[in-house]
């Protein structure tokens, strides 16, 4: 990949990875941060990331592992966002884009993730579970259960709760 | 809902599409610093563990007698210099002058460093100018103004907080310390019993790895005793007198 390709990739991919990100972080400058150090390292491993045969797909992975990565280093600031998130300083969302962001924030992390690569990237189950290194039974629950709880906070009744609990 | 969720994440994320913060040449930029900072660390992991010999020097290297015959990598005035306008100024080194240590990449070095009529000039300062050998010629106790001197892996700095520098201007070179290789290949001299008249000097192995670790504009912070001898002069060498085995050099005013 010479430089100019490279650059060319990197204009065409790096708005939808961070739009992709954002769903997964909930945040916009943490998307942006992660997409962008994916690139820095895609170019640090052109071989690496050329052989894989889907560059976009690396990149999402690997910015992925990043947030994932940052998020267990800063554990308990994470906890406290997640009670109190905090305001949009980029164009603020809509009420009822500001209601999935905040559900996918609620979200435990294993399920957030499969949440996003399977409806929003498009991956099938085997691709999430071969992706996260989890079990397909386990890719299954964890869409299920993200499913159910985003239900319940996007639409008020219809989630399958019984004593606060999934089903 | 899957359907519905399918959608709705599509808004969310087409909604929150961003362009690129920075070029695709500044991400590759970026790649490439940090591919040399890996080879910095990796260079460290492996371990200099042959340490060369140091001296003690007595050299005292006349202000003009500077430069003939060195090789000139390059012109201090086209070094790019530190970005002050951020107003960070990172240390990329360190070098206590109480412990006698120059710090770098979790490595450190001995030094030797000023006695105390010649300071080391302190502060947070700048690589303005490089060269692999600079050849010196000086007033010895054998042969006065005719003895030359080569001096290896010479990094001059310049101060960065100086008042005669404005934002954004390149520090003056010339104006602050130098940093070389001992002259000799006594071992323990440095950081041990040797002084110099102002130059930093470490071990010639010591002072080759920190030549090629360090490009122009890189920023050495050079921490005074906590009570200085004197007020840290600008310096140029100047050679008083020089042995085989012992040298010293001698910081003067600005050529």
């Amino acid at each position: 990949m010479t430089e100019e390709e490279f650059d060319a990739f990197y204009a065409t991919a790096f708005p939808r990875l961070a739009g992709q990100l954002f769903a997964f972080t909930g945040d916009h400058g943490e998307a942006q941060d992660v997409v962008q150090e994916a690139f820095v390292r895609a170019w640090d491993r052109r071989r690496e990331f050329l052989a894989d045969g889907a560059p976009e797909a690396w990149i999402r992975t690997v910015a992925m592992r990043l947030a994932v990565s940052r998020w267990r280093r800063a554990r308990r600031w994470l906890e406290l966002m997640r009670r109190n998130p905090p305001p949009e300083h980029a164009p603020g969302p809509e009420p009822e884009r500001a209601v999935l962001v905040d559900a996918l924030r609620r979200l435990p992390e294993a399920q957030r993730m499969a949440v996003v690569l399977h409806h929003l990237c498009d991956l099938s189950v085997e691709q999430v579970a071969s992706e996260t290194g989890a079990p397909v039974g386990t890719v299954k629950a964890r869409l299920s259960r993200g499913r159910a709880a985003l239900a319940r906070e996007l639409a008020p009744g219809e989630g399958e709760k019984e004593h606060g609990r999934v089903r | 809902m899957s359907d519905e969720l399918t959608r709705r994440l599509r808004e969310l994320a087409e909604g929150a599409e961003a362009p690129p913060r920075l070029p695709g040449a500044g991400i590759r930029a970026a790649a490439g610093r940090r591919r040399h900072r890996r080879r910095t660390t990796a260079f460290l992991a492996g371990g200099c563990a042959a340490a060369t010999l140091a001296a003690v020097l007595t050299v005292h290297v006349t202000g003009e007698g500077t430069g003939h015959g060195a090789e000139q990598r390059s012109s201090p005035l086209a070094s790019p210099g530190p970005d002050r306008s951020s107003g960070r100024d990172v240390p990329y080194v360190t070098v206590d002058l109480s412990r006698q240590v120059l710090t770098t990449e979790g490595r450190e070095l001995p030094v030797s460093l000023d006695t105390t009529g010649t300071p080391t000039p302190t502060g947070l300062m700048t690589v303005t100018g490089k060269e692999t050998v600079r050849l010196v010629s000086g007033d010895t106790e054998a042969s006065a103004g005719t003895r030359s001197v080569r001096l290896r892996w010479v990094l001059e700095l310049a101060p960065l907080d100086r008042t005669d520098t404005a934002p954004g201007e390149k520090p003056k070179p010339g104006t602050g310390a130098y940093i070389a290789s001992a002259l000799t290949d006594e071992q323990a001299a440095p950081g041990d019993d040797d002084t110099t008249t102002g130059w930093i000097t470490l071990r010639p192995t010591d002072a080759a790895w920190l030549y090629e670790q360090l490009p122009e504009g890189a920023v050495i912070e050079i921490i005074a005793r906590s009570t200085p001898a004197t007020p840290a002069t600008p310096a140029a060498p100047t050679t008083v007198k020089a042995t085989p085995t012992t040298a010293k050099v001698t910081p003067t005013a600005t050529p």
